[in-house]
């Protein structure tokens, strides 16, 4: 019953991959396995994995990896067939799927600045709004419709205003103070927006979220269950350094990084124009008129009822 | 004599009466097991461990070996390339899956979630208790029998140990030797930056 550790374990490895070093260790799994334990991570960490070593890329560079991904994100086109694949290429499909999205595709668009829906409450910030793509240029130019919006809110932007809805993966429900989360802002008639927001105080079930509204209070709290916090990874720790080269196409700098997001927030805060998606009567009107104490959950009941202020 | 080392499964547990000391055999019988449809997985080492046929269906393998129309009156399947406490394992997780099959885990994880957050106590015990070269040589063997909840348990727990984390602390983590030079490295973090951004843009 004695017998020699080592090469057993190598007999164990022999029986699916004769040619590959009998570490016994996690790292050194054949590359089936590797890329299996892969299947579960989401691109954030696909990205990170894929800069461990050699083998560790290559398991995350299987087309079976990125097949789901595809899947899960382009259900309606199935990925298009090449003859003979090398390794990457659906990762690298995917990427470039990603980059520049196709007519018709579900896109999120970013807005810097005021908005308002139904109630009298003036947001600010920066939000995300649900939009389709009808037309593109060359480019990067997208011309997007709002569903849910009158056509003439329709517009051309830039790429770099345009996210994919965030993958479910990627949210959190737990946050802290301090850090940015997203809320559901919304009217009883139109789609609301993902509104980003600095946690301020947390209490039990209630968040409290600093600069949401233009006009003081600033501060309004709403239930938990409306906020959410969108992870990047651990990659976001030093996302400062990851500011200076943009991706093709893109003229705009990316507006990831914090601190220039609360330098733009800043700026835009001291503005009182330029504000958007508000009635023709404009903003004069409107700032007297907003309530003091608003909190977004009355606001969603859309406190201006259905003629709430002229949108669409 | 290295056998019974970093092994305590449930089964070995019941057949504490084993002692055969140089006995080239010690079958190990499981309480559950009845004579009836009992098939006797034997490992590398020589040990033999009787479990119920009906449990270790869930290996498409064994179930195929147990099913096949040329039956072995002995209903012996030589599993030669597990150690002893490998299959004690298997076999373990084979008879605690039939009487409470393992939910499935979503794909993929949600960030900062744990294997434990997915499936019931006893497996997250069950794949905690591995060590790293256990958690191996478990990927392997259910790879090879085909046993697909006990892979995905182990190929989640492995996966879930890189999420959320930097190629370093990866490399760390894992024990990762033969690491890219910084010059490719950075080209590939350049090259994946895209898609370590979700928010904008990807």
């Amino acid at each position: 019953m004695t017998r020699v550790v080592g090469g057993c374990r190598r007999s164990v490895l022999n029986m699916r991959s004769g040619t590959r070093r009998a570490t016994g260790q996690l790292a050194g799994l054949p590359r089936e396995l590797l890329a299996r334990s892969m299947e579960l991570l989401n691109m954030v960490d696909l990205g990170q994995v894929c800069c461990v070593n050699k083998d560790w890329r290559n398991a995350a560079e299987e087309d079976a990896v990125w097949r789901f991904w595809w899947a899960r994100r382009f259900r309606e086109d199935p990925p298009p067939q090449r003859g003979r694949a090398r390794a990457g290429h659906l990762k690298q499909l995917h990427r470039y799927r990603l980059e520049d999205p196709l007519v018709g595709d579900k896109v999120e668009v970013s807005w810097e600045g005021r908005f308002r829906l139904e109630s009298l409450d003036v947001f600010v910030g920066r939000s995300w709004w649900e939009a389709t793509v009808v037309q593109k240029m060359d480019g990067f130019k997208y011309k997007i419709h709002y569903p849910g919006w009158d056509s003439n809110w329709d517009e051309w932007v830039v790429r770099d205003r345009l996210r994919w809805p965030v993958d479910p993966s990627y949210l959190s429900t737990t946050f802290r103070v301090r850090e940015v989360v997203e809320v559901w802002c919304t009217g009883t008639h139109v789609k609301g927006a993902w509104l980003q927001a600095r946690v301020r105080q947390i209490k039990q079930d209630q968040v409290s979220l600093k600069n949401v509204l233009a006009s003081s209070p600033r501060t309004v709290w709403v239930p938990r269950s409306k906020v959410r916090r969108v992870c990047t990874g651990a990659s976001c720790v030093n996302s400062s350094s990851r500011n200076g080269s943009r991706r093709r196409g893109g003229g705009r700098s990316s507006k990831l990084d914090a601190s220039r997001q609360e330098a733009l927030a800043r700026a835009l805060r001291g503005l009182s124009a330029g504000a958007r998606r508000l009635p023709r009567a404009g903003l004069a009107g409107l700032r007297g008129a907003v309530r003091r104490r608003a909190s977004l959950s009355r606001m969603r009941r859309g406190g201006g009822g259905g003629g709430g202020g002229g949108i669409v | 004599m290295a056998t019974e080392s970093g092994s305590s499964s449930r089964v070995q547990k019941t057949t504490s009466s084993d002692g055969a000391v140089g006995s080239a055999r010690t079958t190990r019988t499981d309480t559950g097991a009845s004579s009836s449809g009992a098939v006797t997985l034997v490992s590398m080492d020589g040990d033999g461990f009787v479990v119920e046929a009906s449990a270790i269906e869930v290996s498409k393998l064994l179930k195929a070996m147990v099913d096949g129309p040329t039956e072995n009156a002995a209903k012996e399947i030589p599993l030669t390339n597990m150690r002893s406490n490998v299959v004690a394992k298997v076999v373990e997780f084979c008879q605690h899956h039939q009487t409470d099959p393992m939910t499935d885990i979503p794909k993929p994880v949600q960030f900062g979630k744990t294997v434990g957050d997915h499936v019931q106590e006893w497996y997250s015990t069950f794949v905690k208790a591995l060590k790293d070269e256990m958690l191996f040589e478990m990927l392997l063997a259910a790879n090879y029998l085909d046993l697909s909840p006990l892979l995905e348990l182990c190929a989640a727990t492995v996966g879930l140990r890189a999420m959320n984390k930097t190629p370093e602390e990866i490399q760390r983590e894992f024990n990762i030797k033969e690491p890219f030079s910084p010059e490719v490295e950075r080209t590939l973090r350049q090259e994946n930056k895209w898609s370590t951004e979700p928010p904008i843009g990807s």
